[in-house]
């Protein structure tokens, strides 16, 4: 084991295997640049950009504006996979509108450089992102971890399974959102990482030990009421709760090597060779940007040398999935029906 | 469930301002590329049938004739063919010239003596439909997305405006309630589910800090009390009672994003 930053960065090498083959190994780490630093940005540059963490991305877009006067920067926003779809229609159409495409969901993004549409990320850019995280058609800007937060008063660390499996096998009292759109990608992890039958197996174990929620947060609210003892959220939830409430009896624990532990991440694909695009993302990168995500919205960062958000368990063990795989919700869609649980 | 009230101009119009704000003006299960692509000569004789149907009244009116609620009928036919589904789920760019074609048409034929008018939205109306489906077939010749599968994103994409996210949340909540009460349960479903993932979950981070009370309360809004409502057929006054509650959530909700902006660190 290793410690939590350098575990973050090593074992998501070996798990997180994007659109193309991993960046070079040789190729070295810088830290995370200022952004005084870098270079102006001036001249057009057309941006689509999935809607999500809307608010913070809006704040990161004026500032970048504010600080860039000679930047026309032209956003389009609209859910990911949307705008994933268009992007194809227009290359397909022979219009390209876009130069970088910035998603929350790394699928959407994985959809669009399986089309040929993207550029490879230049080494210049890559050396800056953690080596885990380096992917060779798009280049990661924050993560977002799939924990089991618990009650400390009802429950031990220590008595939990570390292996997600193993929860339909225990009698605890466990929260989920089965409509939720970060569940429903866990279960299509677990679903590619275990079998459908293993994980029918598993929906209908925990199926009888489940109370449903409208969201994550829900899930992560009825842990610290003590309505039941575990939940499947999100890592941000329990962290933002216990931000405005300390002393909420509410813990995170990861599973290992597995489906809940999962990390997905948001990015940009490079759409064209407009080196304006290039040096976009490496504002995205920049030491200000990133501790702003890590800071304001608890993402994990990407880029090398910034803190991890505090409240982070001390050792993560994410799975070895392809984050582009995550989109094939269908058949995760009708196994959650088949089993009742939507 | 489609639409089947008729349409009088201040609906028409109406339709065209949602339209230009939200790309969910029909929530049945959204047609596949492959959908697309098997359908495309079905698009194709639905949009003859509305140029002839156009023709005819175009003909009638020349002659003299109120065909105000021809066009009514056609804006109805509209609703209901295959063609409109596909085009606002793929083409969304092309999907609100044909509502705009539609409702110059339905004022023009109001007028009297306006024929140049009339033949002009006409041929707006042919030239929209015509581009609609040419975009269908384009879309038809591509391998579909994965993602395309997946439901909860399905709406198509717009250029926003700088409007406060909550405000937007309230007309969307607003607009709900008048699709509902207008017959189209379905269409109110879809915009509350897409109103939850694509503006609530944008702006819940700031609020969980300061209310977490608050969003899950609204959380549950969203994902139960309103579709519940619907699915149960309760009125159209209940409904808004509820979205009448939840604007009250949302104000409080909005004044927790003023005060947090306030103290928000800077990115540089």
């Amino acid at each position: 084991m290793l410690d939590r930053r350098s575990l973050l960065k090593s074992a998501l090498a070996l798990g997180l295997v994007g659109p193309g083959a991993l960046w070079a190994a040789d190729t070295p780490t810088a830290e995370a640049e200022s952004a005084d630093d870098l270079p102006p940005l001036a001249g057009t540059l057309t941006v689509y950009l999935g809607r999500g963490e809307g608010g913070l991305y809006d704040d990161i877009v004026a500032a970048i504006r504010k600080r860039n006067p000679d930047l026309d920067l032209r956003i389009r926003r609209g859910p990911s996979a949307a705008l994933a779809n268009t992007l194809i229609a227009e290359s397909r159409a022979g219009v390209k509108r876009a130069d970088l495409f910035w998603s929350i969901d790394a699928s959407s993004l994985g959809v669009v450089a399986a089309q040929g549409k993207s550029r490879p990320i230049p080494a210049s850019i890559q050396r800056h992102i953690k080596p885990a995280f380096r992917y060779d058609q798009w280049a990661a800007i924050s993560g977002r971890l799939r924990t089991v937060a618990y009650n400390p008063d009802r429950i031990q660390a220590a008595q939990l399974p570390t292996r997600i499996m193993d929860f339909a096998k225990t009698d605890l009292k466990i929260g989920w959102a089965p409509a939720y759109g970060a569940f429903q990608s866990f279960v299509t992890a677990m679903r590619l990482l275990e079998g459908e039958d293993r994980t029918r197996a598993w929906l209908q174990g925990v199926k009888r030990q489940a109370k449903s929620y409208a969201g994550e947060l829900g899930v992560v609210m009825a842990v610290a009421r003590g309505e039941v003892d575990v939940g499947f959220a999100n890592h941000y939830y329990t962290l933002r709760l216990k931000k405005g409430q300390p002393d909420a009896n509410v813990a995170l624990a990861l599973t290992e090597n597995d489906a809940g532990s999962l990390v997905n991440s948001s990015g940009v694909l490079l759409l064209d060779d407009n080196p304006l695009a290039g040096n976009f993302v490496r504002y995205l990168l920049s030491r200000e940007v990133q501790s702003f995500l890590a800071s304001q919205a608890y993402e994990i960062p990407m880029a090398a040398g910034i803190d991890l958000p505090d409240g982070l368990p001390d050792k993560i063990h994410p799975p070895k999935i392809d984050l582009t795989q995550l989109s094939d919700l269908k058949p995760t869609l009708e196994l959650l029906r088949e089993t009742r649980v939507l | 469930m489609k639409p089947s009230i008729h349409l009088s101009r201040s609906l028409l119009l109406g339709a065209l301002v949602l339209c230009a704000q939200s790309a969910f003006a029909h929530s049945g299960d959204a047609p596949g590329v492959a959908e697309v692509k098997e359908h495309i000569s079905d698009y194709e004789s639905e949009i003859a049938d509305m140029r002839n149907t156009t023709s005819a009244i175009v003909a009638d009116y020349d002659k003299g004739e109120d065909v105000g609620k021809r066009v009514d009928a056609l804006v109805e036919t509209w609703e209901e063919v295959e063609f409109h589904e596909a085009v606002e789920t793929h083409a969304m760019v092309l999907y609100p010239p044909i509502w705009t074609a539609l409702g110059g048409l339905r004022e023009a034929v109001d007028e009297a003596n306006a024929s140049d008018k009339v033949a002009a939205w006409q041929m707006r109306l042919n030239n929209a439909l015509q581009e609609g489906v040419g975009a269908l077939k384009l879309v038809a010749s591509q391998p579909a997305p994965a993602s395309a599968a997946h439901g909860h994103d399905k709406a198509a994409t717009s250029h926003q405006s700088d409007e406060p996210t909550i405000e937007i949340i309230k007309e969307n909540l607003a607009k709900v309630v008048e699709r509902y009460r207008a017959g189209d349960s379905e269409g109110a479903s879809a915009l509350i589910h897409q109103t939850y993932m694509q503006r609530f979950e944008g702006i819940e981070g700031t609020l969980i800090e300061s209310d977490a009370d608050l969003v899950t309360d609204l959380e549950k809004d969203f994902n139960a009390t309103l579709p519940l409502l619907i699915e149960r057929s309760a009125s159209a006054d209940k409904l808004a009672a509820e979205v009448k509650s939840m604007n009250a959530k949302l104000d409080r909700a909005q004044t927790i994003l003023d005060e947090a902006a306030k103290n928000k660190p800077s990115v540089f």
